[in-house]
């Protein structure tokens, strides 16, 4: 089992237009050098506080905000049908961010005395965080999922398959 | 605040009166896919397919089964290749043999036989409710 989990707050909380939650600074999903501003849904946020699936909340505020930075590799395109919003080509416009963070994070127990629990990263594994490119609201991009996958074994720091799975890799860096 | 404090704060702040985490399977409206979950915990997402994604608990308690959900993507066009309607419920039996009509092949029998089935009976999980705009909606699709 980890330990508590214990780290001052890096996002910017409370100053986003209503429908965005959270803002995370990050390199923008075309260019490595530049960095954007990408917004978090409220809607995001409660498709799993709605659901009490609690360590989604703990990665996103553990693993996302903290590692969005780090990212080594971000890919374009998901191949697989994505209807969004009338756009059969929705998949298109979501982009793939990739890294190894150091830990993982876990709300261990219900809403009212649950505990975050910090573990080492999962060993051979990349976290992933899959933005929906759009100029809305004052950021550049909304984060819609996050998740841990197995790294490809051919390219550090990028997920299992990474080669086949999306349509395009935008920008990888050391 | 330390990371925690927020975390608990945030929980307060969204949710309704809590009932626990339940084993469900929602609509992810943005991302156009079906989830089904039925534990809270940190996951590693396996790969099936194009179309099918298992979720795996990175860290099971002794007894417990590692495969604790899965996603089926492109939901709309699933449904609708299977006669189904936004706003409608379906029977999870039903989408589970969908599966394995739309996508042939071995891994996707593997998947249904070892994950879906096993996960859909021991959680005695009955229907995914699919709303129009299923995000919008922060109550649990279905109850169980």
């Amino acid at each position: 089992m980890g330990t508590p989990y214990n780290e001052s707050s890096r996002m910017n909380l409370g100053q986003a237009p209503t429908s965005i939650k959270y803002t995370v600074e990050a390199p923008s999903p075309r260019d490595s050098s530049r960095v954007v501003k990408l917004g978090v849904r409220i809607e995001t946020i409660s498709l799993y506080t709605g659901r009490e699936w609690f360590s989604k909340i703990a990665q996103l505020l553990c693993i996302v905000r903290h590692g969005l930075g780090d990212t080594k590799h971000v890919f374009q395109g998901l191949k697989r049908p994505l209807m969004h919003d009338s756009d059969a080509l929705g998949d298109q416009k979501v982009f793939v961010y990739s890294w190894k963070p150091r830990n993982n994070a876990v709300w261990v127990g219900g809403r009212d005395n649950g505990e975050l629990m910090e573990h080492a990263a999962p060993p051979g594994q990349v976290f992933t965080v899959l933005v929906r490119e759009q100029d809305v609201l004052g950021v550049s991009g909304t984060i819609e999922n996050w998740a841990w996958i197995f790294e490809d074994p051919s390219v550090p720091n990028a997920p299992m398959e990474c080669k086949s799975r999306f349509d395009k890799s935008v920008w990888s860096r050391a | 605040m330390t990371t925690s404090e927020e975390i608990r704060q945030l929980l307060q702040e969204c949710s309704a009166p809590s009932r626990g985490f339940r084993p469900c399977a929602f609509f992810d409206d943005s991302l156009d896919c079906i989830r089904v979950i039925v534990r809270d915990c940190s996951v590693r997402e396996d790969r099936v397919s194009e179309r099918l994604t298992v979720l795996v608990d990175h860290y099971p308690q002794t007894g417990q089964k590692p495969y604790v959900g899965f996603t089926i993507k492109g939901a709309r066009h699933f449904l609708a290749d299977n006669g189904w309607e936004l706003a409608h419920s379906v029977r999870f039996e039903e989408v589970v043999n969908a599966v394995l009509k739309s996508f042939p092949g071995v891994a996707v029998e593997w998947f249904v036989e070892k994950v879906a089935r096993p996960l859909m009976e021991d959680q005695q999980i009955e229907r995914v409710d699919i709303p129009q705009r299923a995000s919008t909606q922060v109550s649990p699709a279905y109850g169980l």
